[in-house]
């Protein structure tokens, strides 16, 4: 049980020792992360703020498109299995890398740019789309809002596909190394992190726009 | 507590047992891809679309460079340490010792 988790869990176990006894530092497997978490949550108090000038806006259309008449729940709905998905695959690259495969770490990790990139194709195609309907960031202030809030994880994910491109070339060039580990464990903290963050836009911004 | 116990004897702890330092190596990368994500930023805002282009690939590229770096921390060897410590020490202990000559 514990060996099996060591080989598919995130951290710890396989944390090496700093020969300084329990008062020491902890391991620089435990330290990384945390660092990178502190990055995440920062990451989310700027959507948080975000989230809170979407909600206030929502409804100042200023005579313009609401949010029911511009929202395709169906394509959104693709979108979304496309990014819950990617989750899914990276956390089965992340198996693969613990178990030093380097075929099955370069699949997977593929795969989740290539969902990550599905999504990223169906929100630019909804962007162009409302922007040809006239209902672009300029008509109101919940439009701005909402571009600004829906653009903000969308550089996200380009962001994460570039990085997730690095992350393929370096452990092609360099291997299972321990600190190429530790960078592949913060890439896939991050592309969870937008998976969390994309649920609450998924929840506030089209399920309840979309409502009757 | 320690403190007046220190000044009572008129001596430090004993020194404890010295390790190496790891320490990252200074590294300006992140002033330098705050740089070119400024001038992205600055096309952005004014729709200079190549400049944002340059911006977004010098920020990527130094990202990369930065991340091929195989060296990314160096070791304060433990003599160092001991002799940074053991000067300190010195210091500590003459101060020490005029207090408890005062007292």
């Amino acid at each position: 049980m514990t060996s099996e988790a060591a080989t598919i869990g995130l951290t710890h176990s396989g944390s090496e020792d700093t020969g300084l006894g329990h008062r020491g530092p902890e391991s620089k497997s435990i330290v990384v992360p945390y660092g990178f978490w502190l990055f995440v949550l920062s990451d989310m108090v700027l959507f948080s703020a975000l989230f809170a000038t979407y909600a206030s806006l929502a409804h100042a259309t200023d005579g313009g498109p609401i949010s029911n008449q511009l929202f395709d729940r169906n394509l959104v709905a693709v979108e979304t299995i496309a990014l819950l998905l990617s989750s899914f695959v990276c956390g089965l690259a992340m198996i693969a890398a613990k178990r030093a495969n380097m075929l099955w770490t370069q699949g997977w990790l593929f795969v989740t740019g290539l969902l990550g990139f599905v999504f990223l194709s169906i929100e630019l195609y909804e962007f162009a789309k409302m922007i040809g309907e006239g209902a672009g960031p300029q008509r109101s202030a919940f439009l701005s809002s909402f571009f600004t809030l829906v653009g903000c994880h969308g550089a996200h994910v380009t962001c994460g596909l570039l990085w997730i491109g690095t992350m393929m070339a370096q452990i092609w060039a360099k291997g299972f190394r321990d600190d190429i580990v530790r960078r592949l464990l913060c890439l896939s903290i991050f592309w969870h992190a937008l998976d969390i963050i994309w649920v609450a836009i998924f929840t506030i911004v089209y399920l309840i726009g979309t409502l009757a | 507590m320690r403190k007046q116990t220190a000044i009572k004897l008129d001596q430090l702890i004993e020194e404890p047992d010295y390790q190496p330092i790891e320490m990252p190596l200074n590294t300006p990368t992140g002033v330098i891809v705050a740089l070119f994500a400024s001038i992205c930023g600055f096309a952005v805002i004014w729709h200079i679309w190549w400049l944002a282009i340059v911006g977004l690939i010098g920020a990527f590229g130094v990202f990369v460079w930065y991340a091929w770096r195989d060296e990314h921390e160096h070791i304060i060897p433990v003599e160092e340490v001991r002799a940074n410590a053991r000067e300190r020490r010195r210091i500590r202990m003459e101060h020490l010792h005029e207090l408890s000559q005062s007292t």
